[in-house]
């Protein structure tokens, strides 16, 4: 269903921003260089096409009518990139990373999931290509944040022109780069916490706060408090977190929401399927879009991941 | 410190991505919902649901904009009188919206729109005349706000700098959204209209207690 009363104004409006041909015209190349590097400079060690194969011969009016429809000027700058640090070991946030990825991809938007290629074969996610809802899950050969990050900034320039309605780039970042690679900043703007409403893991998405602002003291940083069967539990451990972030760190953090503890999650978790498919009507799946919904939102207002 | 500076004609495209980011910080509890929606006679640059379900319409101007065409639309704008037009705009989307949030509340009904709750109009423009400031004084508190922006690059990005005037009487003035609070230490003197605090961290969500609970069917499956 739509949530974005801009989803379905097309039907009822035409398009008269004067800016739109202006934005058009100018990054139509952008993409396109960008997809060279990307090729030579970072292969990617998964075999899935980065474009997907069309049957179709250019001309042919089903053609058209996608080049037309893939012409938003609000789709010509890259995707943004979202930076979620996500242990090696973590199934639980990994899980619901994948799952946020395809509630977001139900809102319209063209998602994919970036990982470092070490994860292949780990339990953290299920088989690399395309997923459910064209959710796309990209495994990387890199072994640090900086060319974790150019990878994911040429996918997300490639990807621009595909995504009608914007998109988001969701890239794994193992907790440990950040600290490790301290010394560089950290290029991964936007960065999403998930953390539980319990102490010890409030601390610990304290400490991931306090370093990432540490290699980026632009970062933005917004936090999603999962297994929380109260929306009052989870106001609680966010208020409580924003207070000790913006008292010693002066960061100000963005709430994305919170996600249910809920028995679907772990089902779905053990069974490596999305929550939303399995279970539309359950808490969880709720709880999935409307965090989807904040990240999206956010997404369109940016310029840069 | 990353390199900055300010930004004196940005491109409107970018300048209307970077006030609907900003305003995100600004009040965390709007939520833009369109860009570019035509109204009367011309596009609002964005439309957005405010914390209690009231539409508010964002109208974007500059002076820089006015020896040109106005901030959304191709009619020309006379010299100097930007941000009065903008105003005129604005007013005429109160009076265009009022009788529409109950169409808006059936085209999108997940938006959070309260069709009760009365829309506002927000304005932002890099500065207003005292005429323009006088006469929004006689509207209700928040009822049309005034909003002046700075534009300044950031590694290549465009920001804006938020320099509230509510229309409460010249003093209420407050900065918001500085993204490099180093500068604003060393540029800008505290009380100055580009010092002030962020604005806190609130907690979102668009979900209620209802949302939480299991439906019965759900629950005699679990069972």
């Amino acid at each position: 269903m739509p949530r974005d009363l801009a989803d379905v104004l097309h039907y009822f409006l035409p398009e008269i921003d004067p800016d739109t041909e202006k934005t058009r015209s100018t990054p139509t190349t952008a993409p396109l260089e960008a997809a060279a590097p990307l090729e030579a400079a970072a292969p990617l060690e998964d075999t899935t096409p980065l474009d997907p194969p069309t049957l179709e011969a250019a001309g042919t009016p089903a053609t058209e009518a996608r080049r037309r429809n893939t012409t938003n000027p609000a789709t010509a700058l890259p995707l943004p990139i979202l930076g979620l640090p996500i242990g090696e070991r973590d199934v639980v946030r990994s899980a619901l990373a994948w799952n946020l990825a395809i509630e977001t991809s139900r809102l319209g938007a063209s998602t994919l999931i970036v990982t470092p290629s070490s994860d292949r074969g780990s339990p953290l996610w299920p088989e690399p290509g395309p997923g459910p809802l064209g959710t796309e899950l990209i495994f990387c050969p890199v072994t640090d944040l900086d060319s974790l990050y150019r990878v994911a900034s040429e996918l997300a320039q490639t990807r621009t022109d595909q995504s009608r309605r914007g998109g988001v780039v969701f890239v794994r970042i193992p907790p440990a780069w950040l600290t490790r690679d301290a010394a560089l900043e950290n290029p991964i703007r936007w960065l999403l916490l998930l953390t539980s409403s319990n102490r010890r893991d409030l601390k610990e998405a304290y400490d991931l706060a306090r370093n990432a602002l540490a290699a980026n003291p632009n970062a933005e940083i917004g936090v999603t408090i999962h297994g929380v069967t109260t929306i009052a539990e989870a106001k609680n451990a966010f208020e409580y977190l924003s207070r000790i972030s913006l008292d010693e760190l002066g960061l100000v953090l963005a709430s994305y929401g919170l996600l249910v503890d809920d028995l679907h999650v772990y089902r779905a978790i053990a069974a490596q399927r999305p929550i939303g498919l399995a279970h539309p009507q359950a808490p969880a799946t709720r709880a999935l879009m409307d965090v989807a919904r904040l990240l999206y939102e956010d997404a369109r207002s940016r310029f840069l991941g | 410190m990353a390199e900055w500076g300010w930004e004196g004609r940005p491109e409107r495209a970018s300048l209307r991505r970077a006030i609907r980011h900003q305003l995100r910080r600004l009040d965390p509890t709007i939520r833009v919902i369109a860009e570019s929606y035509l109204a009367q006679s011309t596009p609002i640059d964005l439309l957005a649901v405010g914390g209690e379900g009231e539409i508010i319409s964002i109208r974007i101007g500059s002076s820089d904009f006015a020896s040109g065409t106005s901030q959304a639309s191709s009619t020309p704008v006379p010299c100097g009188s930007s941000d009065a037009a903008l105003l005129t705009q604005s007013l005429a989307d109160l009076s265009w919206l009022r009788p529409r949030l109950g169409d808006f509340l059936k085209l999108a009904p997940g938006l959070g729109i309260e069709p009760s709750a009365e829309p506002r109009a927000m304005l932002c423009c890099d500065r207003f005349s005292g005429e323009t400031r006088a006469a929004v004084e006689n509207f209700p508190s928040r009822q049309i706000e005034l909003l002046t922006y700075h534009c300044l690059r950031q590694r290549g990005q465009l920001a804006v700098l938020f320099e509230s005037w509510v229309g409460l009487g010249n003093q209420a003035t407050h900065a918001y959204g500085d993204p490099n609070p180093g500068f604003q230490s060393r540029g800008s003197p505290r009380g100055s209209p580009l010092a002030g605090a962020p604005s806190p961290s609130k907690f979102r969500t668009g979900l209620t207690t209802a949302d939480l609970c299991n439906d019965l069917e759900e629950e005699k499956i679990l069972d």
